[in-house]
């Protein structure tokens, strides 16, 4: 028994400080040399990717896209504890949208003096893109904030099988199965986002995917930005207090209702965006790019890399997509060149036949046509099950696992007193 | 231990009138009536008790007050205005905070951030201000932030403010339930055993905290408590439950001597016992 555990009727003043300003201050140094550094690394990619030849950039483009999905499925997952199997649907509303917008094949058709000709613009569809997503976000969210867990999520997944099928039967408007192409593109000083060549004051201009990754990254960096501030706030306490524990959050003062579908919201309108860089990006889109894969991939980015956590969820996003997007493929070419290595006439010059089972020139000739035809595309769903299954035995919180704040801000050089 | 054998102070003979008022509240789950026409009353300043055996509707009772469960029949005002039929989180808006039974905090958040999330209704500050972190914004949630420590000073757990709620001893997490039930300023603070499972000197200092809330606070408080040194130490009115019924009212010590009271408590047998002695 310490003195602490007693409460005297005469408080004394705080034994610590509020602010270990030393530890504070060195750890502000950190994150900004970190924010400085992957900063300075993400802006120069491309730079390095042409120096060196890698012809990567176009690859990096939807790993970034679904980096970004990850972090607003993170505010619904992560933040606010709402489990969501159907968050592809909004990337499809968004993505949706802005085709509907933007695309020949809509049918909207403006003429050229129609005053509403503006709404064709790129930009104005993803602004209406991230519009739309949020309140179908909060369509959702409203009928399904009595559930919790896993009757939310059997809820979700639901809406997230009903989107693509609508897109899919509504040919009307969306062309089925056919799908639309092409699709507005974003455009600066009159240029179009991958149209070279691209004529600036006078000048043509080759520019490849340049524009596209720096629009992404600002994206992502906006992001960043707002989610931290988000986190550190009224909003994001009222978030962290309704996943922890809702009936003490309610008899906090919490609204669930307005909380909960401001996580949802948020979440969609996320994806909304992203949905319409993607659209636009690819030039095509079509119902099966939306279907519950997608929305499991995503989730995976966020379990894997430690719900809750910003910078997990971007690290598990890049492991995931950058696998799905590179990885898988190379690591498919070099098993299939291991496969040639394989003598298929090794069998013949061993004696070793047991009657009845399959002589090694067989089982050499298997093995070289299954290590040749190994295609681990085909095998990404098995292979994100598997990671995480050991995910959950080896590191169930994460690779980087949300972390409690040390520090509290207070107010510097201002005593502390005991509120009475 | 002499504050417990301090006698309460005797409440004035003026009529005030009550902060809270249950009137006639009944509350059926199915056949069960777990409440049943209780009328209770709380006056600005007081500290009022309800006891009762396992199972008598105390706690039914503070869920109805909190808003957790509508009432079947009667009403319940506060300030004069009705409040049972608002939803929880309204009521705390309106003054009064509650703490559990079975201690509820936030355990992947800091001490400090648990008692921030206290200060919930009284912080106006929306998404974009965050997001823009406006100086309206900043001087706000500093200013929340010192008050957040202030209260922490109180309960002494000023120590902890960064420890993670989940690893803080039993008794301090009581008291951090007391802390974030202080943030949201309230008028009536509704308090489920605040000493279940605590030693006699905690107790002590939770009696001694609750009458300081009292005095130098203002804030009514509605204790269920089943320690009985605690509530006759402490009260000015204690009101007696038994299967849903409220069955005596009145200073503790009228309390102590009720003949329905202590059969609730012991029995018919030993009450009758009690009544003859031989």
């Amino acid at each position: 028994m310490t003195a602490v555990e007693v409460a005297d009727t005469t408080p004394t003043p705080p034994a610590v400080p509020l602010t270990l300003p030393e530890e504070e201050a060195a750890e502000r140094r950190t994150r900004w040399l970190w924010f400085l550094g992957v900063g300075f690394l993400v802006l120069a990619y491309p730079l390095i990717d042409q120096a060196l030849n890698w012809q990567s950039v176009r690859a990096v483009i939807p790993i970034l896209l679904f980096v970004t999905l990850a972090l607003g499925l993170n505010i619904v997952v992560g933040y606010a504890g709402l489990l969501d199997l159907g968050y592809a649907a909004f990337f499809a509303i968004g993505a949706y949208t802005t085709a509907f917008l933007t695309s020949p094949v809509s049918p909207i058709k403006l003429a050229a003096d129609s005053p509403f000709k503006w709404m064709q613009d790129f930009w104005v569809a993803m602004i209406l893109a991230v519009i739309i997503a949020a309140l179908f976000g909060v369509i959702l969210g409203a009928p399904t904030l009595r559930l919790r867990g896993d009757y939310l999520a059997i809820v979700t997944l639901g809406f997230g099988e009903i989107v693509p099928r609508v897109v899919l039967n509504l040919e009307k408007f969306t062309q089925g199965s056919k799908g639309m192409n092409p699709i507005g593109r974003p455009h600066i000083l009159g240029c179009q986002f991958g149209l070279d060549p691209c004529v600036i004051g006078g000048q043509p201009f080759k520019l490849g995917a340049l524009p596209w990754y720096y629009l992404i990254v600002l994206i992502g960096a906006i992001s960043i930005f707002g989610i931290t501030r988000l986190r550190d706030s009224r909003l994001g306490r009222a978030w962290a207090a309704i996943r922890d524990d809702e009936v003490a959050a309610v008899s906090m003062g919490i609204n669930p209702v307005t909380t909960k579908l401001l996580a949802f919201a948020l979440g969609a309108s996320f994806s909304g965006s992203t949905g319409a860089i993607y659209a636009a990006y690819l030039q095509f889109i079509d119902p099966t790019q939306f279907d519950f894969s997608i929305s499991v991939l995503v989730l995976c980015m966020v379990i894997l890399g430690g719900t809750g956590n910003m910078y997990g969820v971007i690290l598990g996003g890049l492991i995931i997509s950058s696998f799905d997007r590179i990885f898988a493929e190379r690591l498919s070419g070099w098993i299939r060149q291991l496969g040639a290595l394989v003598d298929p006439n090794v069998g013949f010059k061993t004696k070793l036949v047991v009657p009845g089972m399959a002589t090694p020139a067989d089982v050499a000739f298997n093995l070289r046509t299954w290590l040749r035809s190994v295609d681990l595309l085909n095998l990404r769903l098995l292979v994100f099950g598997l990671s995480l299954v050991l995910l959950m035995i080896l590191r169930p919180q994460g690779l980087i696992p949300a972390r409690r704040r040390r520090f509290v801000k207070a107010p510097r050089g201002e005593p502390v007193t005991p509120a009475v | 231990m002499t504050a417990v054998e301090t006698p309460p102070v005797a409440p004035p003979v003026v009529l005030e009138k009550p902060l809270l008022d249950v009137r006639g509240v009944t509350k059926r789950f199915g056949g069960l009536t777990a409440v049943d026409d209780v009328n209770l009353t709380v006056e600005k300043g007081r500290i009022v008790s309800v006891i009762g055996p396992n199972g008598a509707g105390k706690t039914t009772l503070f869920n109805m007050i909190a808003g957790f469960y509508p009432p079947t029949a009667g009403t319940i005002l506060f300030a004069d205005h009705p409040i049972h039929r608002l939803q929880p989180h309204q009521i705390t808006a309106r003054g009064i905070a509650r703490t559990f039974q079975n201690i509820r905090l936030f355990h992947n958040m800091t001490v400090v951030e648990n008692v921030l999330v206290g200060m919930h209704p009284r912080l106006r500050s929306s998404a974009f201000g965050a997001i823009v972190r406006t100086p309206w914004f900043n001087r706000e949630e500093r200013a929340a932030r010192l008050r957040a420590m202030q209260l922490l000073a109180l309960l002494d757990l000023s120590r902890y403010a960064t420890e993670s709620a989940a690893n803080l001893p039993y008794g301090m997490q009581r008291r951090l339930e007391v802390a974030r039930a202080l943030a949201s300023d309230p008028q009536l603070l509704l308090l489920d055993e605040p000493t279940a499972g605590m030693n006699t000197q905690e107790t002590a200092a939770m009696m001694a905290l609750i009458r300081r809330l009292r005095d130098d606070l203002g804030i009514a408080v509605l204790l269920i408590e089943h320690d009985m040194r605690l509530v006759m130490g402490i009260s000015e009115r204690v009101s007696v439950l038994n299967y849903g019924r409220k069955i005596a009212e009145g200073s503790p010590q009228d309390v102590q001597g009720n003949d329905q009271v202590i059969e609730a408590y012991l029995g018919r047998r030993q009450a009758q016992h009690a009544e003859t002695p031989s």
